[in-house]
């Protein structure tokens, strides 16, 4: 699916978030979204998937407004992975999976067998096939991750929006969730801290400061030490990895301009 | 590809994962154990409702008119089917016939059909909210109702029956338009508003009830007693239309939305982005519950705890899915009315213990000893 933004102006209650945003997302890319906190990431993909209105622009998925699909259509071709891993009382990985049926489902919602298929093809994509009969809530950060993952997956959907779906995850289980999702060949737009994976990762990357979107291209092009001073107020450095040949950001702390203001 | 043994576990804080399970891609494989609920869910239904026939058999014999339940069941065909020879044969005196037909036979369907009702209310509004304590009475509808029966009771108003049981519904009416009034604000209904403006709301409705009762004629505070504590011994035929009309309708609202309401549990971002109307469910569920709530307390006034209780057993006995929950919750919820309700009339005779006292005396220690099982960890309940 081809995701495009135009001209995006976000709300929080009354404050302005985001300003004019355009973004285009061809398929079958990845695209990373960058920024500091606060910067519009989470609120560019909510507006994406419909949840929120925008005060003006448009979000169009595959030239079709998404304020013109009812909330169904949308979920039909969207799947969101959500910042917070909600509280899922009592459901097992199984159920909770099977929610990502939802959208397809019949007027009395019962469990076909083409679900279950997609289901347990979802879980295996994710890594969860092992745990389906086990509860949601005694899962590690981990597990749960990759059950919200399969989830999305099992939406069949053509965009997946993920945000910050790396959060509180440990070193390998973040390397194997961003492979998982790029190697499912869906147009995606991951919400991302870590500079390292977005250039591992990300096709593009749109970084963020405070509501505009001030680059727009490969990260190997846009991730410069140059723009992680601008926006993210740290001192970096690019480097190549002598053995894979793949550049990567070596972090050196905050500059000296972020020390004054927080002094 | 990546398979998803690559995808295992490498640290030692995570709990160790099972073996993985070899590959069935293209061949849909319901888990094991949701198959074992379903199952479960299934056989609880079947065998809840056959209890259930047997405790209102039971119900229609047990009394001072001496009756077996097979006469009791004769006697209710004969009602229902033209030309059974023993209606018109002398085998039935007028009393016992009056017995079953006119007071065992609408109480004892009447406590089924608000116990059913109730617990539907609870499943209903327990997801709404996502609050586990929360019950019917949580939306301020019991105590609208409340302050409309009382109202009559203190007016006088001859006490007719029939008044107290419109002006309750009314009650209720109005509540359950007051509690949306003020909980709908910026286009949504948040759960944590709802169920503070429901709690406020029926403080609000217990002060009015309160002051009525306390101001009125004595002789009139028995039947202000009676109805707030809640029976269903004066129940008749037409008391039954109300509930059961609410019932189908609610019943027929958790056909269509049974996945919609599962996503909506887990929470309302998450719901929104799997294609539900949030708010729309939510208002759609509120007004089920609180029809089922209205109808209930107008014709048998405020029976509690069902509405809490009986929506978790059924959550800890058949899991987290509402299509499992529902029917095991309705069944259930009924049979556990029906036979408190007998138990209440019979334990000692001729008085009768007012129901409430029963549905706590069972239903407590019942539901204390499944909380402290495995199946209510798996529910969250040890947290």
């Amino acid at each position: 699916m081809r995701l495009e933004t135009l001209d995006l102006t976000l709300n929080r209650g009354s404050r302005e978030v985001v300003t004019a945003a355009s973004v285009v997302v061809e398929p079958g890319e990845v695209l990373g979204l960058l920024g500091a906190n606060g910067s519009g990431k989470s609120t560019i993909l909510r507006a994406c998937f419909g949840a929120l209105r925008p005060v003006s622009g448009q979000v169009l998925l595959d030239g079709t407004d998404v304020a013109s699909m009812s909330r169904r259509e949308v979920a039909r071709r969207v799947a969101v992975m959500a910042q917070e891993p909600p509280d899922e009382f009592g459901l097992t990985v199984a159920e909770s999976v099977l929610l990502g049926r939802t959208p397809h489902r019949g007027v009395l919602g019962r469990d076909s067998a083409a679900d279950w298929l997609v289901v347990g093809r979802a879980m295996e994509l994710a890594g969860v096939s092992g745990l389906a009969d086990r509860p949601v809530h005694r899962l590690s950060g981990g597990e749960r991750q990759r059950t919200l993952l399969a989830r999305a997956i099992a939406q069949e959907a053509e965009l997946l929006l993920l945000d910050e779906p790396t959060n509180h995850l440990d070193v390998s289980y973040r390397f194997e969730l961003m492979h998982t999702v790029a190697e499912l060949g869906i147009t995606t737009v991951v919400a991302l801290h870590e500079l390292d994976l977005a250039l591992a990762y990300c096709d593009r990357v749109a970084v963020l400061d405070r509501g505009h979107v001030v680059a727009l291209g490969t990260p190997a092009d846009i991730l410069t030490p140059d723009l992680v001073r601008e926006v993210f107020g740290v001192e970096a450095s690019r480097i190549t990895d002598p053995e894979a040949g793949t550049p990567h950001l070596l972090l050196r702390g905050t500059s000296a301009r972020v020390r004054e203001r927080n002094t | 590809m990546t398979t998803p043994t690559d995808l295992s576990p490498t640290t030692g804080t995570d709990e160790e994962a099972p073996p993985a399970k070899p590959p069935t891609v293209g061949s849909p494989r319901v888990p094991e154990s949701i198959a074992r609920r379903r199952w479960r869910a299934r056989l609880l239904t079947v065998s809840l409702a056959a209890a259930l026939v047997l405790v209102v058999a039971l119900s229609a014999s047990s009394g001072t008119v001496d009756l077996s339940a097979l006469d009791a069941a004769r006697l209710v065909a004969g009602h229902l089917l033209p030309g059974m020879p023993w209606m018109s044969d002398g085998t039935y005196t007028p009393l016992q016939d009056q017995v079953v037909w006119q007071f065992r036979l609408p109480r004892a369907l009447l406590a089924a059909l608000a116990g059913a009702a109730l617990s539907l209310a609870g499943v209903f509004i327990q997801a709404v909210v996502r609050n586990p304590l929360a019950e019917p009475a949580i939306i301020g509808v019991s105590s609208g109702a409340g302050v409309g029966a009382v109202s009559v009771v203190v007016l006088g108003a001859a006490a007719v029956g029939a008044w107290i049981g419109t002006a309750a519904f009314l009650g209720a009416a109005v509540a359950t338009a007051a509690v949306f009034w003020v909980a709908y604000k910026d286009g949504s209904i948040a759960p944590q508003r709802l169920v503070l403006t429901g709690v406020a709301l029926g403080t609000f409705f217990s002060a009015i009830t309160s002051y009525l009762t306390l101001t009125t004629e004595a002789q009139n505070v028995f039947s202000v007693m009676f109805f707030l504590l809640g029976s269903v011994s004066a129940a008749t035929m037409t008391d039954l239309i109300g509930p059961l009309v609410a019932l189908v309708v609610a019943l027929g609202v958790s056909l269509t939305t049974g996945r919609a309401v599962n996503a909506l549990q887990v929470g309302d971002e998450t719901a929104t982005a799997l294609g539900v109307r949030v708010n729309r469910l939510r208002s759609i569920l509120l007004l089920a519950a609180a029809l089922l709530t209205g109808t209930v307390v107008s014709v048998a006034g405020g029976i509690g705890f069902v509405g809490l209780v009986v929506p978790h057993i059924a959550r800890v006995l058949v899991g987290s899915d509402h299509r499992r929950i529902v029917p095991v919750a309705v069944v259930g919820g009924a049979l556990f009315l029906c036979g408190a309700d007998l138990i209440a009339r019979t334990v000692s005779a001729p008085a009768e213990v007012p129901l409430g006292i029963i549905t706590a005396l069972i239903g407590v220690p019942f539901f204390l000893w499944l909380m402290r099982g495995r199946a209510a960890d798996e529910q969250g309940m040890a947290r």
